[in-house]
């Protein structure tokens, strides 16, 4: 009896450990090569990595715009969710959030590019004509990200909003709190759970992400995702070990941000569910 | 005595459903009114107006002498103490304790020395940096009631506290909480839907039924000498012959025979029932067609015909007792 409570949760586990599977291998194939690039072990592809300009400036370019597609697609989001929870109930507010989730990024990327490209629709009307599609500061890229991805934070979130126990609000207020305090002790430590980890899956998507840079993103800088592509297909064989040293250093960097916060939500959850 | 809360002609509308219709009563400095009645009567909407969460539609209310119908809720000298404990989980017990006196202009030293104290009232100081996660229903209710006191309200309300607690500790607390709040000297208004936990902890109480007061009282008063129908079935272990008549419990008995001097009314025992180490027998009276439960120390059978019998005398009118008044 002891052995199967034992095994059961790994048999269970079973599949999804199989699917893993795959993109490790990817990654352990991936790593494989960026250290035996000639069939000798070096670090010489890091080395080179970590020298090369375009890498960086594409890396910490990459950092930008995912930290900052992230951080307002959570604040709108989060924002959209609070403010309209009453309405987000009923099917057809409900509806309106799932829409903008069926629509692929490509078609997104499209009405960006409809209408913040030059001469695009809104474009037309901001001073000077400024263009915010393929634009090197990113904008159109964020945007872009954020029209798909604040649906994504709402449908996140109202389930938490939807359960949340409102007494807290007036259990806040009757002890003297002001609105801020509401939202500070009564509503935030339920949410941020939640938001931690809908803000993981979302860095952890646009850092790496290539479709939407490709189509509405500048020829310079680059998108990590964009910049590897090239390596990757160059003509210049050379340059493929840094391709797979570059997607093995983003994986690393995501896989260890995503622990860090993991660890750190976790005994806020513990806290939570079992406190109430 | 001094009137530390006052309640003059309130009402409350949601949309067109009258929940309060014109409520008046007063509560005395250091006193515990009980507020007693079935659930949906309105009894939580009242509280919640008091605390000022929600507003009288009509009507006044004043603490201490100041007029507090229009102020809200965190700027009234009032705490709430919820059904459930409703502590923060992600603070500790300490943070919970001292959470309102964040928003009050004292120094941090008397926060602390505050919240050891009260810590120690409720008997928990050794809990002080747990979570919620780890404490009992019982002690979270306590932290509850150390969280509300740690302010020194004049008025604390209660809205049926224990009501998520098991038999046994639901009587612990009343008890504690009662000799706790009458230290303290602390008012407040104790609602609840079980008629023994209002008279065990109030000093006066309130039957409270569809947004209104049916009678207010000593707890004695109200079960001996009910005044309306609803009171008696609610409150009073009382047996309700009609809208004006009633007969309580204890002039009640059950016999085997027919006696001519006594009023009876034939029935079939249905069957024994224990209640805190007493047996009751349940009768099921012919004509009324309604049980009624009372103390057997003989040894009825189920099914065997019976008289509840009583004297012409204990029939009691609920005029009666309106007159008394």
């Amino acid at each position: 009896m002891k052995l199967s409570a034992r095994i059961k949760p790994w048999l269970l586990l079973t599949p999804a450990l199989l699917f893993l599977l795959l993109p490790l291998y990817g990654l352990w194939s991936a790593f494989r090569l960026s250290v035996y690039p000639d069939g000798k072990l070096t670090g010489q592809v890091y080395v080179r990595l970590f020298s090369h300009s375009d890498f960086l400036l594409s890396f910490f370019y990459s950092l930008w715009i995912a930290a900052a597609s992230t951080f307002l697609s959570l604040l709108i989001g989060w924002f959209f969710t609070r403010a309209f929870v009453p309405m987000l109930e009923r099917t057809g507010g409900r509806l309106t959030v799932w829409l903008p989730m069926v629509f692929p990024h490509f078609v997104w990327a499209y009405l960006v590019l409809l209408l913040f490209q030059e001469g695009g629709l809104v474009s037309g009307l901001l001073p000077g004509n400024r263009a915010y599609a393929n634009d090197p500061e990113g904008v159109g890229i964020i945007l872009t990200y954020m029209g798909k991805e604040i649906p994504f934070v709402i449908l996140m979130l109202l389930p938490v909003y939807l359960t949340r126990n409102r007494l807290y609000d007036d259990l806040t207020e009757t002890l003297g709190g002001c609105w801020i305090s509401k939202i500070r002790d009564a509503e935030l430590p339920f949410v941020t759970p939640v938001l931690i980890e809908t803000g993981i899956i979302i860095f952890a998507f646009t850092f790496s992400a290539y479709e939407v840079p490709a189509l509405v993103g500048a020829t310079f800088p680059e998108m990590l995702s964009i910049l590897t592509f090239d390596w990757f297909y160059s003509g210049d064989w050379s340059e493929r070990p840094l391709a797979f040293a570059a997607m093995v250093f983003l994986t690393t960097v995501i896989g260890l941000i995503s622990l860090l916060l993991f660890h750190f939500i976790n005994k806020m959850r513990r806290n939570i569910t079992e406190g109430l | 005595m001094n009137k530390m809360i006052e309640v003059r002609d309130a009402t409350k509308h949601f949309g067109v459903g009258e929940v309060l219709k014109d409520v008046s009563f007063s509560v005395n400095e250091g006193e515990i009114f009980s507020v007693v009645g079935p659930s949906g009567g309105g009894k939580t909407t009242l509280l919640r107006c008091l605390a000022g969460l929600e507003t009288f539609s009509a009507g006044e209310m004043s603490i201490d002498g100041d007029d507090m119908t229009h102020k809200k809720a965190n700027e009234r000298p009032v705490s709430l103490v919820f059904q459930e404990p409703l502590l923060f989980p992600h603070m500790t017990i300490r943070e919970n304790v001292g959470y309102g006196l964040k928003f009050l202009d004292i120094s941090k030293k008397e926060k602390s020395k505050r919240i050891d104290d009260f810590l120690s009232i409720v008997g928990l100081p050794e809990y002080e940096n747990r979570y919620p996660r780890e404490l009992s229903g019982g002690q979270k209710q306590r932290v509850a009631l150390a969280r509300g006191l740690i302010l020194s309200p004049k008025l604390l309300l209660l809205d049926e506290p224990f009501s998520s607690l098991d038999r046994k500790l639901r009587e612990e607390m009343r008890r504690w909480v009662r000799r706790l709040l009458k230290e303290k000297n602390i008012t407040a208004v104790f609602v609840t839907h079980d008629q023994d936990e209002a008279m065990q902890v109030g000093d006066v109480i309130g039957v409270f039924r569809e947004g209104t007061f049916e009678q207010i009282g000593s707890p004695e008063k109200v079960y001996e000498n009910p005044q309306t129908s609803e009171v008696a079935r609610f409150f009073g272990d009382a047996w309700v012959i009609d809208e004006m008549r009633f007969i309580p419990k204890r002039n009640l008995s059950i016999e085997r025979i027919e006696i001519e001097e006594k009023v009876q009314w034939r029935g079939v025992i249905e069957g024994a029932r224990f209640v805190k180490g007493y047996r009751f027998m349940e009768v099921l009276l012919d004509d009324e067609e309604e049980h009624i439960m009372l103390p057997a120390p003989e040894d009825f059978h189920t099914g065997e015909n019976v008289y509840v019998s009583t004297d012409a005398s204990n029939i009691r009118t609920f005029q009666q007792n309106r007159e008394k008044r």
